[in-house]
């Protein structure tokens, strides 16, 4: 765990050398993850009244005051980050120590506006960590995609939704080698750096970057040179970095200190805060920064359903059918090694898909059809669906034969209406200006009890 | 004796407001639905219909006017810099050391675009308020010639052809290209253009001039729209090719790349029909560039956006001296991003034809080729390279001033102030507010993507609002819209204030609502946009065939002299002055997806420059909502009129 017995969140005061150490986790058992708001008046954070206890999220004023709890979750919450309007979001439940996914689930965002209860954000069915507010106010995060090679969690990646839970769409990582990635952040530049952990450790060693303006093709070490291991990188507001790391090899202390770095000097020259009592794991300033943009909801909870539409199912720069051999009809496809077809294999466009099955995914894996509906002749299809729980996607050929196939990892709100360009559609891009044939048709529902899906047709 | 004469005019005043009250219960609603016919009414009142005047509304009344600047013009020298300021009827002369104002003068009619003779003997003024184009001497700003174009010109380009110097000039209201002799000054031909021709530019041997259209052309509704690059030979005065730009449109800007044959065109890249289920990675719109090569005839439109950030609106563009680098100043974001061309045809040799085609879709693609983002002032319009290519100009049109930046090393040499930005007009805060796609989700667009100055863009859309379905909108005009409230063709938003409010926010910037103060200055300046000039005669009096349009748009009885009920009379639904009387009605226009069938009666203010029309926009005419989508007297009874009849009474509409 990252933060073991004894862990503390204070607050230095006092440059260059630090003049005051106050302590705003007093009073609890473990500590970590601040985050300031972004008018400075409020730091929240994680932490544990006794080391048997659940994690919760606590809040503390920089100027002082007494820490009082924000949440309340049978489960423990962690992961604290603040939106533009103040609310709290956090995960939970939060898994035991050397666990990846909690007894009760995988772990999901929460988010709780000031006074008021949690509400759920994510319906995945891999479990979620890391939440950041980007500046354009979407929430980003870690998680996996589930496949039947990637059940444990690994092939961690980052993915987006909007304040609402709207929108669960891929941001970075999903084709790069599988390594565990954590605590992302959006630097002052407008690129996201995050740690990356040795799968093995899970301890975050090296921090790497990858730019907003094309962040699956520009995956990049953040220093040329890393020194030694990093454990956090955070913005500053003024295009500085905290970086907390290792000191160099041969450095009288060598515990984990605080550097301040410039953009245009990527180095880790002298720490800023480096005492021998202290091992810093993380470092947040405490000052104004510019506040994210916010969004009005448009989730609808008289509803219990939202509609997807989808441009042309045939348009795929991923995801293929295994080539030869027939797939049952009603089975889940498996390549030859018994796998899910996966995104980079050659495409095959001259069989074109004419049925859509939705599914979805219980957390035991179990997995479930909702429903079928017909393509339209130019690849589009729309169908409604039930809100609020994990969705996957086989496109049928003619023959019932699965083409392509999106694993259950996407959710619509309750009202919500979902696009997407294609199946596996390439990321980043926007759509051809068409007016699609299934907008023309009545939308077919798929609102009924999701019947269990048979294993290889049988 | 007092306290009776008080009680007496208390007792007045209610037995009055009594009587009022019940009048306008039990007669007025009986009038009113006696002259109206139809359902619904329940918003009607007297003043539907009676006592409504243009005089006070604000786009009637004086507004402040600022230094905003439009076309730029560096003197062969690159000493001085010429600046139109259209909102001011002015020329400014600048020093392109100091950054100095040098003089300024006043340039009649609107000046908007300028050009200069290469030897500088000569400065050609589009006036777009007068439709003229103005020769001055560069020297002494003197007027010294002047010849009528076609309507709202915009633009003019120097062409030295084989047969003489020719002037090219978009006229963008007329949408019409006028080609002139200089000398004698005078105009040889007006070519029919796309939609609004807003930008020319042309080949430095004369022979073609390219002028980009900033509208796509009229068509079906539910078809790709395209807009055009007209290519015209000015030596035979013609247009000899026009080329298509496809889901393009809001083209203000062109430029030609030396030593490549390439010309540039700037675009908003529209998606239009597709449902507006989001608009995350620009499924509304976004940013690009059109690359036309004159040689292969092939065309590839470039994306000039981010993946996660937009840079909207993107207006004038300008190559540097060796044609290495393109300019383009993005007035929706406050951006001129840099194009490195040697890094666009490096992408381009390399490039499958499906990946040229798909260029612009891919958000990724821009770093391949945008090497730098300049930040500017309040939204840059239009730009100017000095002749020795080592400075900028970015006119910053809402901060009445002129950027200046070294091209080599990117960084801000200083600026040239015209005014003081006008802050303390709330119709200038709101125009800014209007600019600016900082409201919306990464920047992807502002109100002006919409609505270039206020007015259509000729597209319609389909909002998710009322679910995902063909229920295309057609996109209203914003000019002479004060006053004709409720908004919305369903009529549902009471004013300007909640059009744009919480719900505008929630379908389309998918954001947060303007703050107050935002909304307010925003409100106030689209208040103030006119209703569309519209060309009329001379002498301000009808022709016969509008006179006799005007007798059938007040008809009361047919041509056969049957009565028209009134419920079914033009002037009924479509009472001067605003010609609506701000109530929905059912027109026989409901499609199968529509939600309503009575829909907003739209003023009919500058209507000749609004297509398309019905609120899907599926009259691509005004005689098509007739002749195609009305024929059963479902609007207004038309049935008993021959082609003549209709055609007056369409000439007449077109005069209000």
């Amino acid at each position: 765990m990252r933060f073991p017995r004894g862990s503390r969140v204070a607050i230095v005061i006092g440059e260059p050398q630090p003049k005051t150490i106050r302590v705003l986790s007093a009073g609890l058992a473990a500590a970590g993850e601040p985050v300031v708001s972004c008018d400075a008046r409020r730091i929240v954070f994680a932490g544990k009244v006794a080391l048997d206890s659940d994690w919760q999220i606590y809040e503390a004023r920089p100027d002082g005051g007494r820490v009082h709890p924000l949440t309340a979750v049978a489960g423990g919450a962690m992961d604290p980050a603040l939106l533009s309007d103040g609310s709290l979001l956090f995960v939970s439940p939060v898994p035991k120590l050397g666990t990846q996914v909690s007894r009760t689930g995988p772990s999901c965002l929460y988010v709780q506006s000031r006074g008021g209860k949690p509400n759920r954000l994510t319906y995945g069915t891999s479990p979620v960590r890391y939440p950041t507010v980007l500046t354009d106010g979407r929430i980003l995060f870690v998680s996996s995609q589930p496949t039947a090679t990637n059940r444990a969690g690994t092939g961690l990646a980052l993915y987006t939704i909007n304040n609402d839970g709207t929108e669960i769409s891929a941001f970075a990582g999903q084709h790069d080698e599988p390594r565990s990635i954590q605590r992302p952040r959006q630097l002052d530049d407008g690129r996201v750096v995050f740690l990356v952990a040795d799968a093995a450790s899970l301890e975050a060693s090296t921090a790497e970057t990858v730019l907003s303006a094309r962040p699956f093709r520009s995956r990049a070490l953040l220093f040329s040179n890393p020194s030694g291991r990093i454990s956090a990188v955070q913005p500053t507001g003024n295009g500085d970095l905290l970086v907390c790391a290792q000191p160099a090899a041969g450095a009288p202390n060598p515990s984990m200190a605080v550097f301040c770095i410039n953009f245009a000097n990527s180095a880790l020259n002298a720490p800023v805060f480096n005492d021998l009592d202290w091992n810093s794991i993380e470092a947040v300033q405490v000052s104004a920064f510019r506040r994210p943009m916010g969004r009005l909801s448009n989730v609808d909870l008289s509803h219990s359903t939202g509609q997807i539409l989808c441009l042309d199912v045939n348009d795929s720069s991923f995801g293929v059918p295994p080539l030869g051999g027939a797939i049952s009809g009603s089975g889940i496809p498996r390549d030859s090694n018994g796998s899910p077809p996966e995104a980079g294999t050659p495409s095959r466009s001259e069989t074109r898909a004419t049925r859509i099955r939705v599914f979805t995914q219980s957390p035991s894996e179990q997995q479930c059809v909702i429903g079928e509906v017909e393509v339209q002749a130019d690849g589009s299809f729309m169908a409604e669906v039930p809100a609020d729980m994990p969705l996957g996607f086989e496109a049928l050929d003619e023959h019932g034969r699965v083409l392509r196939r999106e694993p259950a990892m996407i959710w619509v709100r309750p009202g919500e209406n979902r696009s997407c360009i294609g199946c596996h559609e390439p990321h980043n891009h926007s759509p051809r200006n068409f007016r699609p044939l299934a907008v023309r048709a009545p939308v077919p529902k798929l609102s009924g009890e999701p019947t269990k899906l048979a294993q290889n047709g049988n | 004796m007092k306290a009776r004469g008080i009680l007496k005019w208390v007792a007045l005043f209610v037995l009055t407001g009594t009587l009022g009250a019940l009048g306008h219960h039990f007669g007025g609603r009986a009038h009113i639905r006696r002259k109206l016919g139809q359902a619904p009414l329940a918003n009607a009142t007297c003043f539907n219909c009676h006592f409504v005047s243009t005089q006070n509304l604000p786009w009637a009344k004086p507004r402040p006017h600022h230094d905003s600047p439009a076309g730029l013009a560096v003197t062969p020298d690159g000493k001085r810099i010429l600046v139109a300021l259209d909102d001011r009827d002015e020329i400014a002369e600048v020093d392109t050391s100091s950054h100095r104002v040098l003089r300024r003068v006043r340039v009649p009619g609107t000046p908007y675009g300028l050009a200069m003779d290469p030897a500088g003997q000569s400065l050609f003024v589009a006036c777009k308020g007068d439709d003229q184009l103005r020769v001055l001497d560069p020297t002494t700003l003197e007027q010294i010639g002047s010849v009528p174009v076609g309507m709202g010109p915009v633009a003019v380009a120097f062409s030295h052809t084989a047969t003489g110097n020719r002037l090219v000039v978009a006229n963008s209201m007329s949408d019409d290209i006028s080609v002139i002799s200089v000398s004698p000054l005078k105009e040889l031909s007006r070519v029919e253009a796309g939609r609004e021709p807003f930008a020319v530019a042309a080949m430095p041997d004369g022979t073609r001039v390219f002028v980009v259209n900033r509208l796509v052309g009229l068509a079906s509704v539910k078809s790709i729209p395209e807009s055009e690059l007209s290519v015209v030979d000015p030596s035979i005065n013609r247009v000899v090719k026009r080329e298509r730009l496809v889901s393009a449109h809001l083209s203000e800007g062109v430029c030609l790349v030396p030593s490549r044959s390439w010309v540039l065109t700037p675009l908003v890249k529209v998606r239009n029909l597709v449902p507006i289920t989001q608009v995350a990675n620009g499924w509304v719109m976004s940013s690009g560039l059109a690359l036309s090569d004159f040689r292969s005839g092939e065309i590839i439109q470039l994306p000039l956006d981010e993946a996660n950030d937009f840079f909207s609106d993107p207006s004038a563009i300008v190559s540097d001296r060796d044609g290495h680098r393109v300019f383009v100043a993005s007035g929706g974001s406050d951006v001129v991003s840099v194009i490195d061309l040697d890094r666009v045809a490096d992408w381009l040799k390399q490039a499958t034809t499906s990946q040229k085609q798909d260029a612009i879709n891919d958000l990724t693609l821009s770093s391949e080729y945008v090497t730098a983002r300049i930040h500017t002032g309040r939204n840059p319009r239009q730009l100017a390279v000095s002749p020795d290519g080592s400075r900028l100009f970015v006119a910053e049109r809402l901060d009445d001033s002129i950027l200046v930046v070294d091209t080599a090393s990117l960084r801000t040499l200083g600026r040239i102030e015209l005014g003081n930005g006008g802050l303390e007009d709330p119709i200038r805060r709101g125009e800014r507010v209007f600019t600016s796609s900082a409201y919306t989700f990464q920047h992807q667009f502002s109100c002006r993507s919409c609505h270039p100055d206020g007015h259509v863009d000729g597209l319609s859309y389909d909002f998710d609002g009322d679910g995902i379905g063909d229920n295309l909108l057609d996109n209203r005009s914003l000019q002479g819209v004060a006053g004709t409230g409720p908004f919305k063709w369903n009529g549902k938003n009471p004013s300007l204030e909640v059009q744009c409010g919480p719900r505008f926010a929630r379908v389309l910037m998918r954001t947060e609502p303007f703050p107050d103060r935002e909304l307010h200055d925003l409100t106030t300046f689209i208040k103030s946009l006119p209703p569309p000039r519209i060309s009329r005669n001379a002498d301000g009096k009808l022709t016969q065939a509008q006179e006799r349009g005007r007798a059938i748009f007040f008809a009361t009885r047919t041509s056969g002299g049957k009565e028209i009920p009134v419920s079914n009379r033009c002037v009924t639904c479509h009472a001067p002055p605003l010609y609506t009387v701000r109530l929905p009605f059912n027109v026989g226009t409901k499609g199968s997806y529509d939600t309503t069938e009575a829909f907003d009666t739209p003023h009919l203010l500058g209507v000749a420059d609004t297509a398309p029309y019905l609120h899907d926009g599926r009259a691509q005419s005004l005689e098509e909502i007739w002749t195609l989508y009305s024929t059963n007297d479902s609007h207004g009874v038309t049935s008993y009129m021959n082609k003549i009849q209709l055609n007056d009474l369409v000439t007449f509409l077109k005069t209000l």
